[in-house]
Order: structure tokens, then C-alpha cells, then sequence
């Protein structure tokens, strides 16, 4: 581009960024008028296809949400609620304290990029945590760790697994509508499977953590994942 | 242990915010350019199908610019509807390279009126081209957004706005107050 083609295009550049805000005011303002907040009676069938595009939204926020739960550093538990309304079976196999919580983001995400010579032959080691199996082709996308926190991702092009813990006096919402959700055992531990919009998420505990991994792989894949991480305490 | 399953019916999402405070307006305007209560109501339910994925760009609390979008998005929405009923074809690219001399350009773009002439002008560029002026300049969306939103490859994008850009200083031209 010559000096008086480059002077030409940064002008109308500027024009641009100065007037396109005008021009698309006037412009709708134009296709607006006559428009009073009249209410139109959609039909069912658009109510219907509104609401497929709504209750993805929602089935969405299950995966948006365990990144965020991962991704924050400080979290405060609080409001201690009822046990009896919201249980999902009999809780005599799951004999700890119930308490809601709630997250409260106070700084920006941090993350630690791992060097991949990590990650050989399945076996991923970093500081107190062992994958003694990751499947084949995923790669450590991000860690963390702070106290009882720990947060790990790998990553394979389209697929991801998280795998992070949290205190064991914490709980957990998981958005169920329309999901596949069954109790199983990981290494003699009762475990929650939730499957939901081809986002899985599987939860277990010890006496001291709840764990939790989240990923779009499957459910065996899942599982036999959660059964080999050895954690050093 | 107890695991606490909630459905969070109560709390709308951002996408029903939106249709719940645009969908009429959005209605209004397809309806105007269809005529056709029902193909107008398809075109507002492609419109968030096209922005869902661009949810994270639309600031609820400037509602002017909001409004800007989703009505710009479904108009464009509207009219491809209508072409297609009418089996008009698509846009195509008018590739003509502005002939004028560059000196005479810049004489003319930096006129004290050509803001007003230039805002005057967006108005006649075909709908798909004051799409991507207003995506770029006014919602400052990046390129990969605007192939995103439109369903195009990046390289056809920015080609759309060099292209509209390349109409705009056309239609400067064509003003005639250059060469007066």
C-alpha cells in the first residue's frame, strides 16, 4: 500500500470508528419508527424453538460453572441449610455436614503453564498430585494449586478434561435438568455421575476433599481417570 | 456428603433477557420488510441463534447499542429471507476499484462535511456491507466475530469490509462536490 492509499484508509478508518455509531442510530432509529412497545403474540412453535435455544443456555452454564469454580482463587463457604428437602437419595452413606456455599470472586485468574515433559506415557506427576492414567493424546492445558485447592486441565483439540478439589465442608450444584445422573464407586469411595449435554462430571470424596472432575469424554474414560489420581497428603 | 442439585429455573439467562426486552422490536422490523407474521418470527429466532455464540459482546447496560445489534442482525436476517422467497440472489461483490485519483480522495475525505456525508452515505451501502460497518466501527467487533456472526470465513470478512469501505469512498466520490 502506497503513503496515499495507507493516509486514505487510516482517514476513513477514523471516519468510520467517529460516525458508524451515528449512522446505525439513525438507521434503526428509521427502521424503528412507527414502533410503539407494541406486543406481538408469538406463536407456540416460536415459544418452542425459543426455548430449545434457552434450555442449551442453561445446559451450557454446567460447564461454564466448573471452570469457574476451578478457576477461582478464593472461595467462602458459608450458610448452613436444611437436609432433608434437596437430598437426592438416602444420605446414610454420606454421613457429613451439609453446607451451601458461596463463590466470591476477588482477583483475576491465574494460571501455570506446565512443561509437557511432564506427561510420559500416560503418567502425569506434578508436586503432590499422580494421574497414574490420562488418555492417550491429552496434554496438561493448566494447573494450580493453593492449600486445599488444587486445579489441573488437559486438553486435547475439542476435548477437555478438569480435574480440581475442593474442601470437604463445601457443596456442590450441579444443573440436572434433562441429565443422566447415577451413583457409582471410585476406589471403595461412593461417587455422583452426572452426564448432561455431552458434559460429564463426576464427584467423590475422602474424609478431607471432594473431588471433581468435569469433561466432554467418556463416562469409562471418566472414571478410570478418577481411579488412578493419587493425591500425597 | 450431600450433593445439591438445582435446576435454576428462577434466574433468566442472558439470552432470555434479551429476547424477553428485543423480541418485538425485533418483529416489528422483520415483519415490516416480510409481511409475514410467521417468517418474521423465524427471522427473531434465527437471530439468536446467529448471536449466541457472541453473547459475551452484548453489554446489557448500553441499550441503544443493544438494541442496535439484535435489530441490524435480524433485518439482515429478514431481507436474506425475502431474497431467498423471492429467488433473488445474494449480494454479489462489486469488485471495481475506485479509478479515481488518490489526491482528489483526500481532498474530499478531509472535508469538514464529509462526517455528515459520510453518515449519509453508510445508509446507501446494501444492507450486508452497513452490517459489517457497523459490526467493526460501531460494536467493535474483531474480524474472527464478525466470520463468527456471519457464518464466514475470516478471509471473507475483512474482505466485506474492505469491500464496503472501497463503496463508501465510491459514493463520496459520486457526491460530485469533489470536482466542483
Amino acid at each position: 500500500m502506497n503513503k496515499k492509499a495507507y493516509v486514505i484508509n487510516e482517514t476513513l478508518e477514523a471516519m468510520l470508528k467517529a460516525t458508524a455509531s451515528d449512522s446505525e442510530n439513525k438507521i434503526v432509529d428509521d427502521l424503528l419508527d412507527g414502533y410503539d412497545g407494541e406486543s406481538h403474540e408469538f406463536s407456540q412453535k416460536h415459544k418452542d424453538d425459543m426455548q430449545s435455544i434457552f434450555r442449551l443456555e442453561r445446559k451450557m452454564r454446567i460447564y461454564s460453572r466448573a471452570k469457574t469454580y476451578a478457576k477461582r482463587v478464593a472461595v467462602i463457604f458459608i450458610a448452613i441449610i436444611a437436609l432433608s428437602t434437596i437430598t437426592i437419595a438416602s444420605v446414610s452413606a454420606w454421613r457429613i455436614k451439609v453446607i451451601n456455599f458461596i463463590l466470591e470472586m476477588t482477583q483475576q485468574d491465574t494460571h501455570i503453564t506446565i512443561d509437557q515433559d511432564g506427561l510420559k506415557s500416560n503418567i502425569y506427576k506434578h508436586n503432590e498430585i499422580t494421574f497414574n492414567y490420562v488418555p492417550e493424546g491429552f496434554m496438561l492445558e493448566k494447573s494450580k494449586s493453593q492449600n486445599n485447592y488444587i486445579y489441573y486441565e488437559f486438553t486435547k483439540e475439542h476435548e477437555f478434561f478438569d480435574f480440581h478439589t475442593m474442601d470437604i465442608n463445601s457443596s456442590l450444584s450441579i444443573d440436572t435438568e434433562n441429565a443422566n445422573v447415577k451413583r457409582i464407586v471410585i476406589n471403595e469411595n461412593e461417587a455422583l455421575y452426572s452426564e448432561n449435554n455431552n458434559i460429564s462430571i463426576l464427584v467423590w470424596h475422602d474424609e478431607e476433599l471432594m473431588y471433581v472432575l468435569t469433561g466432554n469424554i467418556s463416562e469409562n474414560e471418566l472414571v478410570k481417570i478418577a481411579e488412578n489420581i493419587k493425591i500425597e497428603k | 456428603m450431600l450433593f445439591i442439585l438445582t435446576e435454576n429455573k428462577g434466574k433468566k439467562t442472558k439470552l432470555e433477557r434479551l429476547y424477553k426486552e428485543y423480541k418485538d422490536a425485533m418483529f416489528y422490523v422483520s415483519n415490516n420488510i416480510l409481511h409475514d407474521e410467521f417468517l418474521a418470527e423465524d427471522a427473531a429466532h434465527q437471530t439468536f441463534i446467529k448471536i449466541y455464540d457472541l453473547l459475551h459482546k452484548i453489554n446489557e447496560n448500553d441499550c441503544r447499542k443493544t438494541r442496535n445489534f439484535l435489530v441490524i442482525v435480524c433485518r439482515n436476517i429478514s431481507i436474506d429471507m425475502y431474497n431467498q422467497r423471492k429467488n433473488r440472489s445474494e449480494d454479489e461483490y462489486d469488485e471495481n476499484i475506485i479509478s479515481a485519483n488518490d489526491e482528489s480522495i483526500i481532498d474530499l475525505i478531509i472535508n469538514n462535511e464529509s462526517f455528515e456525508r459520510l453518515n449519509e452515505i453508510i445508509r446507501e451501502l446494501k444492507p450486508i456491507y452497513q452490517e459489517v460497518i457497523f459490526l467493526r466501527y460501531s460494536q467493535n467487533f474483531s474480524i474472527d466475530e464478525i466470520s463468527k456472526l456471519q457464518k464466514v470465513k475470516s478471509k471473507t470478512a475483512q474482505k466485506r469490509i474492505e469491500h464496503a469501505k472501497k463503496q463508501l469512498l465510491k459514493l463520496l466520490i459520486s457526491e460530485g462536490e469533489l470536482y466542483e
